[in-house]
């Protein structure tokens, strides 16, 4: 038996050193946080920042090597009970760095594991971008993206209406994917209004176990498909 | 152990000077360079199999192998790798027989499935079906060398009835064969389970990946009971340029680096020599950093080079293997042989192989009784045994 907490990974692409994006990512990881603690959940968080993959990234893409910060980055998404993906809109599509992320991470990879979209962008305009190219991605890595997906424009930084609309978004999104990571790893936590009072929150399985499943290690020689399985055909 | 170079015979423009040599001169080179192996001291030169260009690896290796065995002497000839997806079994069975006969006994196979998706459709086969392809093709090439009158039927190529390979394999031994692979966990599983090699090509990888891979087929190889983990049969590549004094193998080789169709334009020289096995530098470097191999791949029986890619000129490729004779493979062969446990075989030979062959102790593929495979195997028959009892 492994661990009691939740780990959420944040995929995050942010490019400039006080970048929005960033911030968005800190607070949706900080929201699930406080999730996870209402309902009795501890939460794990890490960030990915892609930004210090792309010479790798690249690399891969054109020889198909991967560097040990990418191999890493990618068993770290790979291990994770959540995933939330972050990253800036140019062009009505996330930026071409963080899709290449997500291509070049193995298949299966997000088998069972829920996902987060968020996007950052200049106006409403791009607001949809990230739900209409990550979202059929993530799919094919077999992530369970969550229904809500967060936008932030820079209007939801500057005005305090559009600051409250963003962070009623992250809680929306983030009750989901908390509430959703609980009930595929096992905790039984489906149903988070019930469980809001302690009192009544059930007893905690274990995350990890489940999320060990998914995906697998195919080099184990425990796990392999014997050969004569494959003989058959 | 043995040592030596394996080419995939690029036709490279030379980076320095613009100049790029002809099908016909890389060819008769490559000869040239598998003649000088032998002549500074290496134990094999292994060719790929290529069907398109820029590369003039032999369509069919036999043809390159059995040429080179005509001029030398003492050289084990291998493929690196032999195409089991796209080449009929039947003319493996038959084309490498021969050439084993031509050569007596200096050759030997690693199995590829090769990653270019249209070469397969040239050959009647389709991609997606690669793992599979590997599986059956090698099972009937397996059955071809060992059974006369042989009634096949599968699902890759026409039934055979009654089929006998011409010629049987040398003293009834067929060559030695590796299964390659980079990634794929079902071939390393495949060379355990016959008791095969293990070639990993590992110059692209990090060492974490190529250790666990190595690491499968060892422990898989124990569960086949064909000796233990540390007897399997396991063999890694290598890529390496050297000069006398490190900056001067630096400065030369990396033009051709930064312009090498495989990782050009791509990752640093310094990058690439970190986080896989290319070494520029030293021949004293090429030591450490080969003998380093052990400390994750365990002892091992067979080491290759790349070392006539890139555009390299001709006459740079027989310095490199100048210096790979006098100053790296003797250290290597001392060095690797302090300490290897007494237990840990040799690379087969034809010689050893016939041995095994007469004193009984070939591979049984899937576990003889006595391994866990077939304890197992027993296991799961009684079970099914039972069930069917309970059923009726």
């Amino acid at each position: 038996m492994s661990t009691q907490t939740m780990k959420i990974v944040a995929v995050n692409t942010s490019l400039s050193e006080d970048s929005t994006t960033l911030k968005l990512t800190e607070r949706i990881l900080a929201t699930a946080a406080s999730v996870g603690e209402s309902v009795g959940t501890e939460v794990d968080t890490e960030i990915i920042n892609v930004r210090s993959l792309a010479t790798a990234l690249t690399d891969m893409t054109l020889t198909g090597f991967r560097s040990e910060a990418l191999e890493a980055a990618f068993t770290t998404v790979a291990n994770a009970d959540a995933i939330v993906s972050v990253a800036p809109v140019y062009k009505a599509a996330p930026v071409g760095l963080h899709t290449l992320f997500w291509q070049l991470i193995d298949d299966r990879t997000l088998a069972r594991t829920p996902v987060l979209i968020a996007s950052t962008g200049g106006t409403a305009r791009h607001s949809l971008a990230g739900d209409a190219v990550l979202r059929p991605m993530l799919a094919y890595l077999k992530g369970i993206v969550v229904p809500t997906t967060v936008f932030a424009a820079t209007d939801d930084w500057g005005s305090v209406e559009g600051g409250r609309a963003l962070n009623a978004r992250i809680r929306q999104a983030a009750e989901e994917l908390v509430s959703l990571t609980a009930s595929l790893t096992g905790l039984g936590v489906d149903d988070l209004a019930e469980a809001d009072d302690p009192e009544s929150a059930p007893a905690r399985s274990v995350f990890g176990a489940v999320s060990g499943e998914r995906g697998g290690d195919e080099f184990d020689p425990e796990r392999i498909t014997p050969f004569a399985q494959l003989l058959e055909g | 152990m043995e040592f030596g170079i394996f080419t995939i015979g690029d036709v490279t423009t030379d980076p320095t000077d613009g100049t790029t040599v002809s099908e016909h001169q890389r060819i008769k080179n490559t000869v040239e360079i598998a003649k000088k192996a032998e002549e500074v001291g290496l134990d094999v030169f292994a060719t790929g199999q290529h069907h398109n260009p820029p590369f003039v690896a032999p369509a069919n290796p036999p043809v390159l192998l059995a040429n080179i065995a005509a001029q030398t002497q003492t050289l084990e000839l291998s493929t690196a790798t032999t195409l089991i997806t796209t080449t009929d079994p039947v003319r493996i069975a038959e084309d490498y027989s021969y050439a084993q006969h031509l050569s007596d006994g200096r050759i030997s196979l690693i199995m590829g499935r090769g990653n270019t998706g249209p070469v397969y459709p040239w050959f009647g086969k389709d991609i997606r079906s690669g793992v599979p392809l590997a599986v059956e093709n090698y099972n009937l090439l397996y059955r071809l060398w060992r059974e006369k009158n042989l009634d096949w039927e599968g699902k890759f190529r026409t039934p055979l009835n009654g089929f006998t390979v011409t010629p049987t394999p040398l003293d009834e031994v067929p060559p030695f064969v590796w299964h390659g692979s980079i990634r794929s966990p079902e071939i390393a599983e495949q060379a355990a389970y016959y008791g095969d090699g293990f070639f990993h090509n590992n110059i692209f990888w990090p060492t974490s990946h190529t250790a666990r891979m190595v690491q499968l087929y060892r422990q898989r190889f124990e569960y086949y009971g064909h000796g233990t983990a540390s007897q399997a049969i396991v063999g890694l590549g290598g890529q390496v340029f050297m000069r006398k004094n490190s900056q001067d193998a630096v400065r030369e080789f990396r033009p051709y680096f930064d312009n090498a169709p495989v990782y050009g334009h791509g990752p640093s020289l310094e990058d690439f020599s970190t986080q896989t096995p290319l070494t520029v530098g030293s021949p004293q470097q090429v030591i450490e950093r080969t003998l380093g191999f052990r400390d994750w791949a365990g002892d091992y029986q067979r080491q290759l080079f790349l070392i006539d890619h890139a555009g390299l000129p001709h006459k740079t490729v027989l310095e490199q293997l100048d210096l790979l004779g006098e100053e790296v493979i003797p250290v290597l062969r001392e060095e690797f042989a302090k300490g290897r446990p007494a237990d840990v075989p040799d690379a087969p030979t034809h010689e050893s192989l016939v041995i095994r062959h007469r004193e009984g102790r070939d591979p049984v593929p899937g576990g003889a009784p006595g391994s866990r495979a077939y304890e197992d195997r027993q296991a799961r028959a009684a079970e099914a045994k039972k069930e069917g009892a309970d059923q009726a």
